[in-house]
């Protein structure tokens, strides 16, 4: 090891290196059972004692403490777990050489490794593998909790509910996830929405209505109609209904029920071909979007309409809660969608035909018009023109001209024509509407589902103790002991004696099931993981949900335990698509990629809010692929394909070809050449963008990114003596030497070493991801390059990738450390890692792909445990 | 118009309402519970803020600018087109050019107004609510006059706070009946009894698990007995008095986009009354803009809102847009005329303490542009009557959010940030 560094900050972030053949005293079988935990303090063996004089003790003893560091110690206590740190710091540095300094004497080899083999050993005996905090479901598994527990899909927490911390930028770590009384009163408040959803306060009598509507009581938007000598005119059948269709403004349906319908309907000058006027009349919610079409609107009558004199016609039709009947005439000529321009095309040409000097008059009024002539206003001003110039004519060109600017906009001509057709007709004319009811109630979507979620409640009613178990084994995701059923029985009961309903006594069994320890914690119980911890872990892991009535089912049957059920049930629940929770909350938290939203480029990048989520979610996709597909572990780095949009593959990834160019704004899949500039996770424009700040870039922040994401190093938070440095890459100065001072400063020098060179490399990247030749600032050519601990000197960040490929073991620990991280909850600990390690190198010995190692990991005695 | 017998269903319209009905709602009574004198508060804050309540509107589609921005700075500025509603309270509002969020044009770009630079983020009313909100029944409350499209206040977490559409909800919010009341009595007593169920429970568990988890359920207990004694405070208020009025709503929702200036003329009474009964000291108010057609004075207007915003510098189009900005200045003024009628429990104007904020994310509707964005502010004890045209460049780049700035500390607030706004309108506006 050619880079000596100081044990205070870092260690080396490129422990064990290969050619030193170190690695073998690490491979220590792992005792598969319990670790021996001897709490006795462990004197030392005269052997390494020596050791430390020869090598050590000038610098770390009680005197001088270099770095806070002493190890003139007659004893250690091998429980202690300040004292385990210092020992694996101790071993670490002793066997990737990065102690003594390269000035100093050194060990010899075999020095080193008898040292090794003996903190190794010791710290294996005392570090048990295990130890997650008491784990509360953070907001997001909260979430979907409850929208597993209650088949409530789509449920969102009410606004404002609490955040989580990220803990060693994680969400869900025990440690992290403290319970604050802000927190407990959202939990109560929620848990009380919740129960009032399932049974709701019995309101007033929600009443009835008897109610008439004249044509101006009818909504008009855009230019869907027009009131014409006391008729609301309707003439065009374009989808949106804000275009074809009217409603009554001030009558709704108070309740679900059969309402009695009466309209008075006329044509207004119909065509002569005799054809009856079809009208559809459906059911809308007063609160839903206007801009919907109506095709998605539930149809209650089709009426046909022939007289020119009003026909009353009444029937009777079913209508929920808040809801109005929306009169749409289907068979109108005019149409304005985009898809249906030729039809609008078609009238103007007709019109043209029967008039001349039409289009002339559309020409001279549109001409140098932008859009301001929208609605009845251009209308008026074709009149005035066609009345002033009647038969004018319009050459070819001129008429082309104007035929493809309506093709161009059909909404724009179509809501300004229609104005005509109000005038002239033919049009569907509406004069009276009025509703009655409710004749008799009908349960509506709301009141099916209410109904359903009282049925796991009320299913038999002299039975509640089966209810209440059968309720907390669910939403505690474990068999729930006599004593806490009859808790909740008692608490029921008690309020049935006071009067309360039965309806009332499960509406307060709900309320404080939702805020119990059992149902806001997961995963209590001490060492191994029972079956319904383990099915739990799984489930949350792989789902970011609680286990699903399939794993449940195997749970209960006690079939979960037998050889292989584990990894099938993980296959089984793996993520099948890009945006499954795995996918999302695990690469947004791991990568720092969650931050995008937060951060908005600088205009000059021309990246825009559509750039931004297709970078996010080439993230996700990329994992996806990675994952679903099985592929090596190299794939990460140095892959032939990515996902993304074609604006991004163009104007940030230097593709000419291969994406699809019709999907500017879509992400797919594009084949990437290998050892290129893009390609991988170094080089993602999500994450440059998230190790950037959307105006420049910040080469430390980036260094310290790789370090703990790619090479899974924590560097420790700068001292708090120290401003921190961040060079002004957009500045006239060279960044790189306004950021010498950091590995010149001996304070600094000491971590910066190893985060500088590593920031650099990807100073190539702009705050986008977009490959740059130089500075912005200075308009100096950047020196990307660098030396890595191994002395490896690389170029830039394609160097770095290939020594990445070559050296994937590295990357493959970090991500499974992470991964780790995510599933159990805690930091894995020196045994965990150590058996993470062995996983990982016999996967990688296998030639398996990243699937199969996150199947390993599951199977693993780490994930399994507390 | 004939009455309905129940509160939320029955609607037998016979004729357009007039909309001019709602506005004697300076009649309307309202009982007010005892309240505790502001005195009690200002001894324990020090010297006590000019302003103590906010309001902040904002319209989706703006104001055509020609009509809004008066043709002179100062104090003598001839009143602009739509400025001439206000003509009653030229001496209580002042009017601002120049101001905006230096953020990306488009329509998602609306969100940033009352956020600043970068789009939902946390809210000027609800950093103040966050300060000052806790000193009455709702922290804040968010509205909507008409569907709204986008979101305006967002929590400190960058959430968009949902908006009340229907006035019938906010009534019932603001004046909770018997009914209503017995309900949260019934939901708080029976809450609390429960608790100690889940506590026997929870200790019980607790037993069983490993120190390290013992002492993270410690947590879970202190939390809970957190929620015991808010219970337990919440209790004895249920029976305090809520304010209590004669104001009727109609017997609809003006939720049908085409009745969005009646309902934003009910939202704005509802808006008095919440802040004379002193039932909530921040509110936001969306004043939406789909497709709908207006029909104003009688006369339907030749395109949707939207439409006309798009007008491509068509001078009917400006003509009708004008008309419907027009009459939400007068449902303004109606507003600002209220607050300087109604008074609060010292006997002082409403409008005295209190900061109306009309304004928009949308500089340009017709070419969505966002910058200099029409900015109106009101009341709060400010030396109003001016129009103060901030030069881009003179001024040093003063931004919308300098003067939200010293619109917080108008209130009391101490705050030198927000967004990317770092100084203040001080020395301009005081």
């Amino acid at each position: 090891m050619r880079t000596g560094t100081s044990i205070t900050c870092l260690g080396s972030w490129l422990e064990l290196p290969r050619e030193s053949g170190m690695r073998a005293f690490l491979v220590i079988s792992l005792t598969a059972g319990l670790v021996q935990l001897s709490s006795a303090a462990d004197s030392w063996p005269d052997l390494h004692r020596s050791f430390f004089e020869a090598y050590c003790l000038d610098c770390h003893d009680g005197d001088l403490e270099k770095g806070g560091i002493n190890l003139d110690v007659s004893q250690v206590n091998w429980s202690e777990s300040s004292e385990q740190g210092l020992w694996e710091k101790v071993l670490e540095v002793v066997s990737s050489k990065a102690m003594p300094p390269s000035q100093e004497s050194q060990p010899t080899d075999q020095e080193r490794e008898k040292l090794g083999v003996w903190i190794d050993k010791k710290l294996s005996q005392h570090i048990a593998i295990g130890g997650t905090p008491a784990r509360r479901l953070n907001q997001t598994e909260y979430r979907a909790t409850i929208e597993s527990l209650f088949g409530l899909k789509g449920f969102e927490l009410p606004p404002g509910f609490p955040e989580d911390r990220q803990h060693h930028g994680f969400d869900n770590l025990g440690e992290g996830l403290v319970l604050s009384p802000p927190l407990m009163q959202a939990y109560g408040e929620t848990a009380r929405g919740i129960a009032d959803h399932i049974f709701p306060p019995i309101t007033r009598e929600s009443g009835s209505v008897f109610a008439t509507a004249e044509a101006e009581d009818f909504a008009i938007s855009y230019s869907s109609g027009k009131v014409v000598d006391g008729a609301m005119r309707l003439g065009m059948k374009s989808d949106p209904i804000f275009r074809s269709c009217t409603w009554p403004s001030r009558i709704e349906a108070p309740s679900s029920g059969i309402y009695r319908l009466s309209l008075d309907l006329s044509t207004f000058r119909p065509t002569s071909d005799g054809e009856p006027m079809m009208v559809k009349v459906y059911a809308r919610d007063v609160e839903s979007r206007d801009s919907i079409p109506h095709t998605q609107l539930r149809l209650l009558k089709e009426l046909k309409v022939s007289g020119e004199a009003p026909e009353t016609f009444r029937f009777e039709a079913e209508l929920y809660e808040s809801q109005t009947p929306v009169i749409h005439w289907a068979n109108a000529r005019l149409d304005c969608d985009r898809e249906d321009k030729e039809e609008l095309v078609s009238y103007f040409l007709s019109r043209d035909a029967e008039t001349p000097g039409y289009l002339a008059a559309w020409h001279a009024m549109v001409d140098g018009q932008a859009q301001g002539f929208r609605g009845g206003v251009g209308w008026d001003r074709v009149k005035a023109l066609l009345a002033r110039e009647p038969g004018k004519d319009l050459d070819s060109k001129q008429r082309e001209a104007l035929l493809k600017r309506i093709r161009g906009n059909p909404v724009l001509y179509g809501e300004t024509v229609i104005f005509e057709v109000f005038e002239r007709g033919p049009a569907l004319e509406l004069h009276r509407f009025s509703m009655e009811g409710p004749l008799r109630r009908v349960e509506g979507p709301k009141e099916q589902e209410r109904r359903r979620l009282q049925s796991i409640f009320t299913g038999d009613r002299s039975a509640p103790e089966l209810i209440i178990r059968d309720f907390l084994t669910r939403a505690f995701r474990r068999p729930v002991d006599d004593e806490t059923v009859e808790s909740f029985l008692h608490l029921h009961n008690r309020h049935l004696a006071t009067g309360r309903s039965a309806d009332e006594a499960m509406h307060l069994v709900i309320r404080n099931a939702l805020i119990s320890p059992r149902f806001l914690y997961r995963c209590l119980s001490e060492g191994r993981l029972d079956d319904f911890d383990l099915g739990t872990r799984l489930s949350y892991f792989l789902t970011g949900a609680p286990p699903d009535k399939k794993l449940r089912k195997l749970i209960e049957s006690g079939r979960f335990r037998e050889s292989g059920a584990l990894r099938a049930e993980a296959e089984r629940l793996l993520p099948n698509r890009a945006s499954a929770s795995l996918c999302v909350n695990f690469t947004g938290q791991w990568l720092g990629t969650r931050l995008l939203s937060e951060i908005m480029p600088d205009p000059k990048f021309k990246f825009n809010a559509n750039d931004e989520k297709n970078a996010g979610l080439e993230v996700e996709h990329f994992f996806f692929t990675l994952l679903s597909e099985n592929r090596p572990m190299t794939d990460f780095i140095d892959p032939d394909f990515t996902w993304t949009s074609g604006r991004i593959a163009k104007n940030i990834y230097e593709l000419k070809s291969g994406f699809n160019k019709k999907k500017g704004n879509v992400i797919h899949r594009v084949s990437l050449p290998r050892g290129g500039r893009f390609g991988g996770l170094l080089g993602q424009s999500a994450v440059m963008m998230a190790t950037a700040n959307g105006v420049d870039t910040q080469p430390v922040l980036r260094g310290v990114w790789v370090l703990e994401n790619i090479l899974g190093k924590s560097p420790p938070p700068p001292p708090n003596s120290v401003p921190a440095l961040t060079p002004d890459t957009a500045g006239s100065q060279n960044p790189r030497e306004l950021l010498s001072a950091h590995t010149e400063a001996s304070s600094c020098s000491v971590c910066h070493r190893q985060i500088d060179p590593l920031g650099f490399m990807l100073e190539n990247f702009d705050p986008v991801g977009r490959w740059r030749e130089e500075w912005p600032g200075n308009k100096e050519t950047i020196d990307a390059s660098a030396v890595l601990p191994d002395g490896t000197p690389i170029r830039d960040v394609r160097d770095f990738k290939a020594w990445l490929v070559e050296h994937i073991d590295l990357f493959a620990q970090c991500l499974s450390e992470k991964l780790m991280t995510y599933a159990t909850g805690r930091l894995p600990n020196y045994s965990e890692r150590k058996e993470i390690r062995l996983i990982v190198e016999e996967s990688l010995a296998k030639r398996e792909g990243f699937r199969d190692l996150l199947l390993r990991l599951i199977e693993s005695e780490t994930f399994g445990t507390k | 118009m004939v009455e309905g017998s129940v509160f939320f269903g029955v609607i037998m319209m016979q004729a357009m309402t007039d909309r001019r009905r709602f506005l004697k709602a300076a009649g309307v009574s309202l009982a007010l519970p005892a309240l505790e004198s502001f005195g009690a508060i200002d001894s324990a804050l020090g010297e006590a803020p000019k302003a103590r309540r906010l309001v902040c509107v904002g319209t989706y589609l703006g104001f055509y600018q020609d009509a809004f921005f008066p043709e002179r700075a100062g104090r003598d500025f001839p009143l602009s087109t739509l400025l001439q509603p206000l003509a009653e309270h030229r001496n209580e509002f002042t009017v601002f050019s120049g101001l905006d969020h230096r953020a990306p044009n488009g329509h998602a770009a609306w969100n940033n107004f009352l956020c600043g630079q970068a789009p939902n983020s946390y809210s000027l009313d609800q950093q103040v609510a966050d300060v000052i909100g806790q000193e009455s029944r709702f922290p804040s409350l968010q509205l909507s006059a008409g569907k709204a499209s986008q979101t305006m206040s967002h929590t400190r977490q960058g959430v968009a706070l949902p908006m009340i559409l229907r006035p019938s909800v906010l009534y019932r919010k603001l004046f909770a009946s018997p009914e209503d009341r017995a309900r949260s009595e019934y939901l708080l007593r029976s809450g609390r009894s429960s608790l100690d169920v889940v506590l026997e429970d929870a200790k019980r568990l607790q037993r069983k698990v490993s120190a390290a988890d013992r002492a993270k359920l410690d947590e879970y207990f202190a939390s809970l007995r957190d929620v015991e004694t808010r219970l337990t405070q919440q209790i004895n208020r249920v029976h305090e008095p809520v304010p209590q009025t004669d104001y009727r709503l109609p017997d609809y929702d003006p939720v049908s986009p085409t009745l969005q200036l009646e309902a934003e003329t009910i939202m704005y009474d509802l808006m008095t009354l919440a802040l004379e009964s002193d039932s909530t000291r921040v509110i936001s108010l969306f004043i939406g803009g789909l497709g709908q057609v207006f029909t104003i004075e009688g006369e339907t207007l030749k395109a949707g809102y939207h439409a006309l915003s798009h007008h491509g510098n068509d001078p009917d189009a400006i003509a009708d847009l004008i008309k419907v900005e027009t009459e939400h200045m007068r449902c303004f003024d109606r507003f600002l005329t209220q607050l300087k009628t109604k008074t609060d429990s010292h006997g002082r104007p409403l409008l005295d303490e209190t900061i109306v904020l009309l304004g928009t994310g949308m500089g340009d509707a017709s070419r969505h542009a966002n910058s200099n964005l029409p900015t109106l502010v009101a009341g709060g004890g400010f030396d109003h009557g001016r129009h103060i045209a901030v030069d881009r460049k003179a001024d040093g780049g003063a931004l919308l959010g300098d003067l939200y700035l010293t619109l917080m500390q108008q209130m009391g607030l101490e705050v030198d940030r927000f967004s990317n706004a770092d100084r203040n309108l001080n020395h301009l506006f005081g």
